[in-house]
């Protein structure tokens, strides 16, 4: 008699984090498992598993059918679009196609077309609201953005993810105290099925970003809180660093955030340890600067140098500092976009804190208003502009420490998720 | 009793399901022997979780049984409700809010009955007064003070009917804005609603809250979905207030015409119809119009103050400040407006007291002889409003001859109260301005261009010239300040005199008016004054032309047309056409061509030009680096005017390029002896005898080492209106030849304030050293916050910009 086989089917890209634990998981009941990476560029290659087969194509090859894919799906609907041209649900679904496709110009341009003939009656238009901001977000269009979920509130009024959103482009421009009013705005409402939702919208990641911007405003013990009731529900690694790293900010020194730790979360010491460990590590604390500063005093002043002492300060939040640092090294290496950006970055940061300062002082100043939405807007262009040139390990002007930097952390990280799987 | 009230609560809280048993019974006081009248407070509810728990708390100990009709809520609005303790009945919204509020009502069980909005609150020491009213009265119900905080920070106080008895007749109507009141006075009469001194705070519409758009849209939708029949004049009103808040100022003002026609006087809105039509009007800049409409309800209404209010108001935005003072002290001579009569604290963010301040000293008593305004123009929009308002305190009337305008400008100038008059255009502009005399009847003109203003000093300054002018004086040369730029700065301007303000027609009367422009282009007036035997003197008035403030589309293509009249009617006069062409290229900052037109002037005669004519032809050769050249020029031209101290700048400029420091130098103390050349006789550049030579010859002595006399003259500078930017950058550069830090330089001479370390930071980011640019940034923004308010953000933004433009550029290789 022929027994039914099952072969697990899994595609993956960067996965380091997880694809063991999925692998292992599915083992013990499926004949064959066939893992196929598209491109990872973290550790998923060197993942080993006993009983599957992991096989690996290049970036090039399979993101290349799902964009040919998302090309052909567009021309489709241009197609449609001159057959009922107006029609906003194919203009809805042109802006998401080119959305996916990372073109946000023309992602913009035929979300914008939609907005003509929008009907609240409509079952996509929720949905629009929210990806259209989530668009003009990434263009860092803010002034944009927050109108158009202001639009979509009106229409929405009870659509979390509208004040989630919103909470998220509020906090990029610093303005704290409403970003936080809609952050709890989310916690208040429930979910309804028919809005287009990501989960935890109203629960647990509302509470993280509540936690960060009370960890913003200083309010120390307010973040704690909401940390604790995130890890209730949803114990991860970056949340239980980011607790002890605000323990730490607090004052309690390694001993008590062990102890808390054990008796709140019941964590193993193992686990405990990596943790400790990680936050000594995370982006280059103040004993790393002090080693770099050396270095520059004893003459060695490469752009590489200047560069890891600009990363240094701008992790410690030092703007000003990390900008001239930044502009030495592209003095050193000029023509190279990565040290400008970087640079242009921490300048609008430290302009940003003094526009913010003013504003608290006169909020709502027409001329203040505006100059923060111009430099968050520089600000995100910035960033993004810099993430794209790390991103990019070909054209990466990195310097060989950040990367060994940055590989030794991967390396802990996954250590600690497999202390916990021991345990 | 407040205890027994807690008790019952704590009751109602453990218990929310139970049924209320009649609790007027439980608060019967033990000791009393008169029945206790009982209060249930009425609501209905969606999605105020923010909201509802601040109105319950103001109301709850003074309220017997709460009762909320929650229309469907989704967030925890429900659990808030039942948490205090109220009796909350879920229904499904069917758009209809008189529908939802009469289900209250019928759930109600209290003698009367007090309702309020989620948004609303219980003014703080309302509560105890609501006992006292309801215990033994009269009146079926109570007119109730509702505060609405606007967005301006001021309050608008509307009488509602908010508390009234059970009755079962008693019940809301309308879709939207719902009213009991028709319900009370058609069984009652009007005379049973008493007044009371209870108050109710709104805070629904103030710009803290979320969610006005949502309300806007939803009251949008009921009133859309109005049968047409039930269309009345209150439909129409509240529609135009939606509008307004979407400040859709048209549809809104369209909404209140059309509600006006179907609204008697003596209806509950009309009173605030007819405020809010007259605020509509004024902020779409129609004051002729809200005046007469104001005036109209001022007849109606005896004592309506606010509308006084608004009329001084819209004298005030013309500019007559004379009868905008004498409508305000008619104002406060009012008796207190009738509680009927909707009040505003403040009206465009001021109060009452606060404009009577602001008035002192600005009306002139007129007792001189009268002016009329002579204004032409074409597609001034955007200028002729503050043209017009400068000038009308002191005019007597305001012609303005329009030259064919696409634009509203007409319009605006007719409700600023000019008297409008179009015309054709023929190319010509003495034409146009002799047109203007002709309507003209004061015994005086005064002539602006429309984007021209007199300042609020030069109007004081007029009437004492006039009070004063002999009777042979024909006419006055007024300073012209024409700023080059969009900045109203010393430091970029041209100053030349004009003869702006003359009589109208000859003294001893005459036909016609004597006072005539003559020229296509470049049309004068004083030939005229003078060829009549009366004198032309100048006078220190000060007018400011602020034509380079206008869209740089809107600049060239009124130097077209200027280019079209000139080439038109100029044909047979080649000297001055060549001339007034090269004026025109020379603002347009076409120093090559404006230069070849200039050459053209001196082949056509042998006649010397005029003083304007070398400055115009020097500086357009500099411009294009003929050093040789316009040296030669200036140095003819010095000959004939030696105390016109712009050439001798121009000069040292020259010199200086050609790389003759000394001869530079002593030039430039030339140019300090003279000082600013005078304006009577010549254009002039402020600051070529001053600022601009101090700053030049600082910098000139610094390369030299001579620090302390270039230090001490770049201070001078500081101190001069327009010197003050250059000179800091001047002393950016000394403090590092003098290696002495900046901001100790700068405390010692007092000029240790954000605005100086701001243009120090400027001057930094301008030669690259951002480093030093983001520092004195940095400490330019502690001393704004140190300081106080008002605090001056502009001098900070604009040095962020030009940091983050400079730096974007690229940094230059090698520097530093």
């Amino acid at each position: 008699m022929d027994v039914s086989t099952i072969r697990l089917c899994v595609i993956v890209r960067d996965e380091e984090d997880n694809l063991a634990q999925c692998l292992e998981s599915a083992c013990g009941f499926v004949n064959e498992t066939i893992a196929v990476d598209t491109g990872s560029r973290d550790a998923t290659p060197a993942i080993r598993h006993a009983n599957a087969e992991i096989m690996h194509y290049g970036y090039s090859q399979h993101a290349g059918q799902r964009r040919e894919k998302t090309l052909r799906n567009i021309s489709i609907l241009k197609q449609a679009l001159v057959e009922r041209p107006g029609d906003p649900f194919l203009s809805y679904n042109l802006g998401l196609s080119f959305y996916a496709l990372g073109d946000l110009e023309n992602s913009r341009h035929h979300y914008e077309a939609v907005r003509q003939h929008l009907d609240p009656g409509d079952m996509f238009t929720a949905a629009f609201f929210r990806n259209y901001a989530i668009c003009l977000g990434d263009l860092g269009d803010f002034e944009q953005a927050l109108n158009l979920i202001d639009e979509g509130l009106a229409c929405f009024p009870d659509y979390p993810d509208l004040y989630f959103i919103k909470g998220e482009f509020l906090f990029d421009l610093n303005l704290m105290a409403q970003a936080k009013n809609s952050f709890l705005k989310c916690l208040r409402f429930h979910t309804l099925p028919e809005y287009v939702t990501t989960e935890g919208v109203t629960g647990h990641l509302a509470l993280q970003n509540l936690a960060e911007v009370c960890a913003r405003q200083q309010d120390l013990d307010e973040a704690v809180a909401y940390l604790e009731q995130v890890l209730r529900i949803r114990p991860a690694y970056e949340l239980f660093a980011q607790l002890c790293s605000l323990m730490r900010q607090k004052g309690l020194d390694e001993g008590d955030v062990a102890k808390y730790l054990e008796n709140s979360f019941h964590l193993d010491h193992p686990a405990i340890a990596r943790l400790l460990l990680d936050i000594k590590d995370a982006g280059y604390g103040r004993e790393d600067l002090q080693q770099l500063e050396g270095a520059l005093h004893s003459g060695i002043a490469t752009a590489g140098v200047y560069y890891l002492l600009g990363t240094a300060c701008a992790n410690l939040d030092r703007h000003g500092q990390a900008f001239v640092y930044f502009a030495q090294a592209g003095l050193q290496e000029p023509g190279n976009e990565l040290y400008a950006a970087c640079a242009l970055e921490q300048l609008a940061n430290q302009c940003l804190l003094h526009i913010t300062r003013m504003l608290d002082l006169e909020n709502g100043q027409v001329e203040l208003r505006k100059e923060l939405f111009r430099l968050t807007s520089l600000r995100h262009k910035a960033q993004r502009l810099k993430q794209g040139l790390l991103e990019s390990d070909v054209r990466s002007k990195k310097p060989e420490a950040v990367r060994k930097v940055e590989e030794k952390r991967r390396w802990e990280r996954s250590e600690w998720r497999k202390s916990k799987q021991k345990s | 009793m407040e205890e027994k009230q807690a008790e019952i609560v704590e009751r109602q809280k453990q218990n929310p399901q139970a049924k209320k048993e009649n609790p007027a019974s439980d608060l019967r006081h033990p000791a009393s022997d008169f029945e206790q009248m009982t209060l249930s407070l009425c609501m209905i509810a969606k999605n105020e979780s923010g909201n509802i728990g601040r109105c319950l708390q103001s109301a709850r100990n003074f309220v017997d049984e709460i009762i909320v009709v929650d229309t469907g809520s989704t967030d925890d609005t429900v659990d808030i409700a039942r948490d205090v303790g109220a009796t909350v009945i879920e229904t499904e919204w069917q758009e209809d809010f008189s529908l939802a509020r009469n289900a209250s009502l019928d759930r109600a069980t209290g003698d009367w009955i007090l309702f309020l909005d989620c948004d609303e609150e219980l003014a703080p020491g309302s509560g105890p007064g609501l006992r006292e009213l309801i215990r033994d009265s009269r009146y079926e119900a109570y007119f109730i003070q509702v505060s609405n905080l606007t967005e301006t920070g001021s309050k608008l106080l509307v009488p509602s009917v908010r508390l009234f008895r059970n009755r079962k007749a008693f019940r809301f109507e309308g879709r939207i804005h719902e009213q009991i009141a028709t319900s009370i006075i058609a069984n009652n009469g009007q005379q049973s609603i008493g007044q009371c001194s209870i108050s109710i705070i709104h805070h629904g519409y103030n710009g803290q809250q979320s969610n006005i758009q949502a309300k806007i849209k939803r009251n949008l939708k009921l009133l859309g979905i109005t049968a047409d029949k039930e269309k009345d004049g209150f439909f129409y009103y509240n529609l135009g207030v939606e509008h307004l808040r979407l400040r859709e100022m048209e549809k809104a003002l369209d909404c209140f015409l059309k509600a006006a026609k179907l609204t008697a006087a003596n209806l509950g809105y009309a009173p605030i119809l007819a405020l809010r039509t007259a605020t509509t009007l004024m902020d779409l800049s129609r004051y002729r119009d809200a005046v007469r409409h104001l005036k109209y309800y001022q007849g109606i209404y005896g004592n309506f103050n606010d509308l006084f209010l608004l009329e001084m108001l819209c004298y005030l935005h013309c500019g007559w400040y004379s009868q905008a003072s004498e409508c305000l002290q008619r104002y406060f001579a009012m008796p207190p407006a009738h509680a009927w009569f909707p009040t505003e604290t403040n009206y465009c963010g001021a109060s009452a007291e606060e404009f009577r301040n602001w008035l002192q000293g600005r009306p002139i008593p007129k007792d001189y002889p009268g002016i009329s305004a002579c204004i032409i123009g074409r597609d001034e929009a955007d200028h002729i409003r503050h043209c017009i308002h400068s000038i009308n305190e002191i005019a007597r009337e305001v012609i303005y001859v329009d030259t064919g305008s696409t634009d509203d400008a007409p319009a605006i100038a007719f409700q600023h109260g000019a008297k409008v008059f179009p015309i054709t255009w023929t190319g010509n502009f003495a034409e146009a301005r002799n047109y203007a005399l002709d309507q003209a009847s004061a015994e005086w003109i005064l002539v602006l261009d429309a984007d021209e203003v007199l300042p609020e000093e030069s109007k004081k300054q007029t009437v004492d010239v006039l009070k004063k002018a002999p009777p042979d004086e024909g006419g006055y040369i007024l300073k012209i300040c024409t700023f080059l730029d969009g900045s109203i700065s010393p430091a970029n301007c041209h100053i030349t005199g004009s003869c702006r303000l003359f009589r109208r027609g000859a003294r001893q009367g005459g036909h016609g008016p004597v006072a005539r422009y003559r020229g296509v282009a470049g049309e004068e007036v004083a030939t005229s004054l003078q060829a009549s035997g009366q004198t032309v003197a100048p006078a220190e008035i000060t007018v400011n032309h602020l034509h380079y403030q206008s869209e740089p589309k809107s600049i060239d293509r009124k130097r077209q047309w200027k280019i079209d009249a000139i080439n038109q009617g100029l044909q047979e006069d080649r000297l001055t056409c060549n001339y007034l062409l090269g004026t025109e290229l020379f603002y347009a900052r076409d120093f090559a061509a404006a230069s070849d037109r200039f050459a053209a002037c001196r082949k056509l005669t042998d006649m010397s030009g005029t003083p304007d004519f070398f400055y115009y032809y020097a500086l357009s050769l500099i411009n294009t680096r003929d050093y040789n050249c316009a040296a030669g020029i200036l140095d003819e031209a010095l000959g004939l005017f030696p105390d016109y101290t712009d050439l001798t700048y121009l000069l040292a400029v020259a010199h200086s390029a050609l790389g003759n420091t000394e001869a530079a130098e002593t030039l430039l103390r030339r140019c300090l002896e003279l000082g600013d050349a005078p304006w009577q006789k010549y254009l002039v550049s402020p600051g070529t005898g001053s600022f601009k030579a101090m700053h030049s010859l600082g910098t000139v002595l610094a390369q030299r080492g001579l620090f302390a006399e270039a230090a001490d003259l770049l201070f001078q500078a500081t101190a001069l209106p327009g010197g003050f930017e250059q000179a800091i950058e001047g002393i950016v550069v000394l403090s590092d030849k003098l290696d002495v830090p900046l901001e100790q330089i700068l405390e010692e001479k007092g000029l240790l304030n954000p605005v100086s370390i701001s243009a120090a930071a400027k001057t930094c980011a301008k030669m690259l050293r951002f480093q030093d640019s983001l520092r004195y940034l940095d400490m330019a923004c502690d001393e704004v916050v140190r300081g106080p308010a008002p605090r001056n953000f502009t001098c900070i933004v604009q040095a962020i910009d030009l940091l983050i433009k400079m730096f974007c550029r690229g940094p230059a290789p090698g520097a530093d």
